[in-house]
């Protein structure tokens, strides 16, 4: 009897050993790590694939213990699909690719026009892709130049482009990283559009890529894009902002005040009355004084009080400005108007689900902005120029 | 010695021959025979081993009073005279039992016999050197006693009972080995000693027969509880303070003739990660101790098998950086990552076992080998890689650090390292609740060795820290009928 139990605990053990997940044993060395993946449209076949690895020969200097920097490198392939694409890499090189340390995808601007559900679908099912992955557009470039270009910070440009957008959210947020798992969430639901971050060549230097600005999708495909500067009222309409820098419309003299976000809080409010969609937006944020090129003090109570209204006013602008125009110019609900209301009104949302592309653009909003001035960072006062 | 002819018999010439015979080829049995000078016919002989004695103390204690003395003529009192009023020994002992008097001078007592007497005096008169007290190098200690046991049964007995001052404290001899008739000695204090566990222990010792005991691990493994289990079930020690502290705690402690180790048990697991000088220091500061010394042990056995399983299944697992980094020192290594591990494992239990037994002026040379050659030039060679040498290097660091499970934990790192190199991080899973499944069956003379460490506020306040002593109220579990410390936080 006790034999027999051993052996039943014993093949219950084993045969589990069979049936859980995908593992198997594969030296480091053997697995050639993809840092990001370009998607371009191919002429003969539909997808071009270009993927950034990380060479672990360093350039055939290597000696010894002292591992030296890892390089990029890139091999490109195509196929008629992803999959296929990423299969025929192995004939490019030998080792089999590995997928679980993929920083980035950069789709292409022509096959993001066409719609890119189909990718999503791909990386989403992929067991070695994480949910995390950031997904940029390559507006000006196509992708596979842009894992061409120089890094800067680091070796690797699939790693640089990932430190950079996730530096641009945390100190300046007017981009903000996109990930799998949004993107797959965001063309799915209703009420609420897709943005992605756009990588290009930067235009001072162009050897090297950049961060600029945000593609504007309507369900799955490309419309549009806002230009750098304006996207950082977006995001601060989407809650999404954490930091940044905010200059000052008014200018004093013809000089600047520029404040420090801290941190910036976004409260958005549907109401609907008389068939009237209305979007009562509150932003509150923490600044400081950051930069004050005027000749002017404004450490004082009432000093301080002026540039917090002249700073809600510039916040309040421009957030009226973002909003006019992505209702004119392209009727994409990507501040999530839409889900606000789903949330608040469910029945009435049921009616103006059918036809919520066109009832965005006509979606009045009320924006409120406060600006609270913790410091003036380590100046008391203002820097005097003496006579 | 189950010959009939081997008893004393009244002639003193015909015992002479007897023990002649049954010394022959021996010669270092000293026969000394002795006339009274003011009465020739009393005639008596000195028996003793050369070697075994104090000389001093036959020459002038024994030799010298019984030719000097003033016997009467009494042909059957001589003996009992000699004991009483002519030799000045501690202990004298008449018997006719031949088995008595030649264990006792085999143990360095002097046998005396005496024309017309059947029987026999043992006079004690041990008097062989012994090593001097050192502190231990096992057991060393920054704080506290530095006291450490010899190979002196009654000289590590006496360090003891010089710590624990009652008559509480009982003493109970027995001999083991059938030829080293080796003397064993099972010390306890009555009142907190659990009864079963000295009757099981009793029980044990006298159910086996065995050759010879040289040392207190023949014991230890003949009356351990699981035998075939790489843990250990008895205690061993080699400080008084030590040995003290568990009797205090209701254990029973084995003294073995000839070893400097002293048995104590039962012994729980926990015990391998406490040290005497736990107790001796500040209890925050021991308290840091024990935790580290405990994290050392699940580090040294766990990190080459993480490492392995990470680095061969789970590459998920690692930041992309490590990765990078790691996969950047594999490059060019020819071995697979698996064997690279054990192989310089191996390669560092040579170091360690070559550390441990070679003369201390080639310490440099092992070091410089160990440092430069073995390390640094395989790793340049591309035989290793880089990061194996940190993982080994952790796990020897920690694994020194627990010097009472050496055993265990090598031999659970190389097993957890096999299984991980078949199923990975699955397999160390399993093969981790084995090892805890083992060790909850294991009991030692009828304790759970893991009993220590039960959920409870009163149990835990000796295990994986150290709690003030005003605050340990209770003795652990299990070791002892009384569990109360009775005198422990009370105020004068």
């Amino acid at each position: 009897m006790k034999k027999l139990k051993v052996i039943v605990i014993f093949l219950l053990t084993i045969s589990t050993i069979f049936t859980t997940g995908c593992w198997n044993y594969r030296e480091v060395e053997s697995l050639s790590i993809v840092a990001g993946v370009g998607i371009d449209k191919s002429e003969r076949q539909k997808y071009h694939l270009t993927f950034d690895l990380v060479d672990m020969t360093g350039g055939g200097t290597s000696s010894g213990s002292e591992s030296a920097n890892p390089a990029t490198t890139t091999i490109e392939t195509d196929g008629r699909t992803i999959f296929e694409a990423i299969r025929n890499a192995t004939k490019e090189c030998g080792k089999r690719l590995y997928f679980s340390d993929c920083k980035v995808i950069v789709i292409s601007s022509e096959l993001a026009k066409e719609g890119i559900s189909p990718i999503v679908d791909f990386f989403s099912r992929d067991a070695e892709i994480r949910r995390n992955i950031r997904i940029f557009v390559a507006k000006e470039q196509t992708a596979k130049e842009l894992f061409k270009t120089k890094p800067v910070a680091n070796t690797i440009v699939g790693y640089e482009i990932e430190t950079m957008i996730e530096a641009d959210q945390k100190y300046l947020s007017k981009n903000v990283p996109r990930r799998l798992f949004e993107v797959n969430n965001i063309i799915k639901s209703d009420g609420i559009s897709l943005t992605v971050p756009i990588v290009k060549r930067s235009a001072a230097n162009p050897e090297t890529t950049q961060i600029g600005g945000t593609a504007i999708f309507k369900k799955d495909k490309l419309v549009g894009y806002v230009d750098n500067d304006e996207t950082q009222y977006i995001y601060i309409i989407k809650d999404e902002a954490k930091a940044g820098s905010l200059v000052l419309d008014k200018k004093i003299n013809g000089n600047s005040i520029t404040l420090e976000l801290y941190s910036s809080k976004t409260w958005i409010k549907p109401v609907i009355s008389n068939g009237e969609i209305k979007m009562e937006i509150n932003v509150t944020a923490k600044a400081a004084l950051a930069e004050n090129e005027t000749n002017k003090d404004y450490c004082s109570e009432d000093g301080i009080a002026k540039v917090q209204k002249l700073g809600e006013e510039t916040i309040k602008n421009h957030c009226s400005r973002i909003i006019k125009t992505v209702q004119e110019q392209y009727g994409s609900d990507i501040f999530g108007f839409g889900l606000l209301v789903k949330y608040r009104y469910k029945s009435a949302w049921d009616e103006l689900k059918a036809n919520w592309d066109e009832k965005f653009k006509t979606v009045k909003y009320d924006i409120n902005a406060k600006i609270n001035i913790t410091n003036s960072a380590t100046l008391k006062s203002k820097t005097k120029v003496g006579d | 010695m189950s010959n009939t002819d081997n008893v004393l018999k009244t002639s003193l010439d015909e015992n002479i021959n007897l023990f002649n015979s049954i010394f022959k080829d021996d010669e270092t049995l000293i026969i000394r025979y002795v006339e009274n000078r003011r009465n020739p016919k009393i005639r008596m002989c000195f028996l003793y081993i050369d070697g075994m004695v104090d000389n001093k103390i036959i020459n002038q204690d024994m030799i010298k009073p019984v030719e000097e003395y003033a016997y009467d003529f009494m042909p059957n009192g001589i003996l009992d005279k000699t004991a009483k009023s002519v030799v000045t020994s501690g202990s004298v002992n008449r018997t006719n039992n031949m088995e008595e008097i030649l264990e006792s001078l085999l143990y360095g007592s002097t046998i005396l016999i005496a024309d017309g007497e059947n029987e026999a005096l043992i006079l004690e008169t041990k008097g062989w050197k012994t090593r001097s007290i050192v502190e231990p190098e096992s057991e060393k200690v920054l704080r506290g006693p530095r006291e450490g046991f010899v190979e002196s049964i009654m000289m590590n007995i006496s360090m003891v009972r010089r710590r624990i001052k009652t008559p509480d404290l009982k003493f109970n001899f027995l001999t083991l080995g059938t030829r080293t008739k080796t003397k064993v000695c099972i010390c306890y204090l009555e009142s907190l000693v659990n009864k079963n566990v000295l009757d099981e222990l009793n029980r044990r010792l006298n159910s086996f027969e065995i050759d010879g005991v040289l040392d207190a691990n023949y014991i230890s493994e003949m009356i351990s509880d699981a035998p075939y289990s790489p843990v250990k079930t008895i205690g061993s020690t080699e400080k008084p303070d030590v040995v003290a502290a568990k009797l205090l705690e209701g254990r029973v402690a084995m003294f073995v003739d000839g070893t400097p180790m002293v048995l104590t048990c039962p012994c729980l697991f926990i015990e391998n990660f406490q040290s005497d000088e736990d107790y001796y220091i500040n209890y925050y500061f021991s308290s840091i101790g024990r935790f580290i010394r405990i994290s050392a042990f699940f580090i040294s056995i766990m990190t080459p098998a993480i490492y392995v399983a990470v680095t061969t299944f789970h590459q998920e697992f690692l930041p992309t950086k490590l990765l990078l980094s790691i996969s950047a020192a594999r490059q060019g290594v020819p071995f697979p990552t698996v064997f690279e591990t054990m192989l310089l494992l191996a390669v560092f239990e040579i170091l360690r076992e070559a550390g441990a037994r070679m003369p201390q002026s080639i310490g440099q040379t092992l070091s410089i080998v160990g440092v430069l050659v073995l390390g640094q030039a395989a790793v340049e060679a591309k035989i290793v890689s880089a990061p194996i040498i940190i993982v080994v290097a952790i796990t020897g660091l920690t694994g020194i650090m627990v010097p009472r499970i050496k055993g265990l934990d090598i031999i659970v790192r190389f097993g957890l390292l096999v299984v991980v190199s078949i199923a990975g991080l699955y397999g160390f899973l399993f093969a981790m609740l084995g090892l805890l499944i083992h060790l909850y069956n294991l009991n030692s003379f009828g304790v759970p060795i893991l009993d220590g460490m039960r959920l409870g506020p009163q149990n835990n306040k000796d295990t994986f820290m150290r709690a003030p002593w005003w605050h340990m109220k209770n003795r652990p579990q299990g070791l002892t009928s009384n569990i109360k410390r009775e005198s422990v936080g009370k105020i004068k």
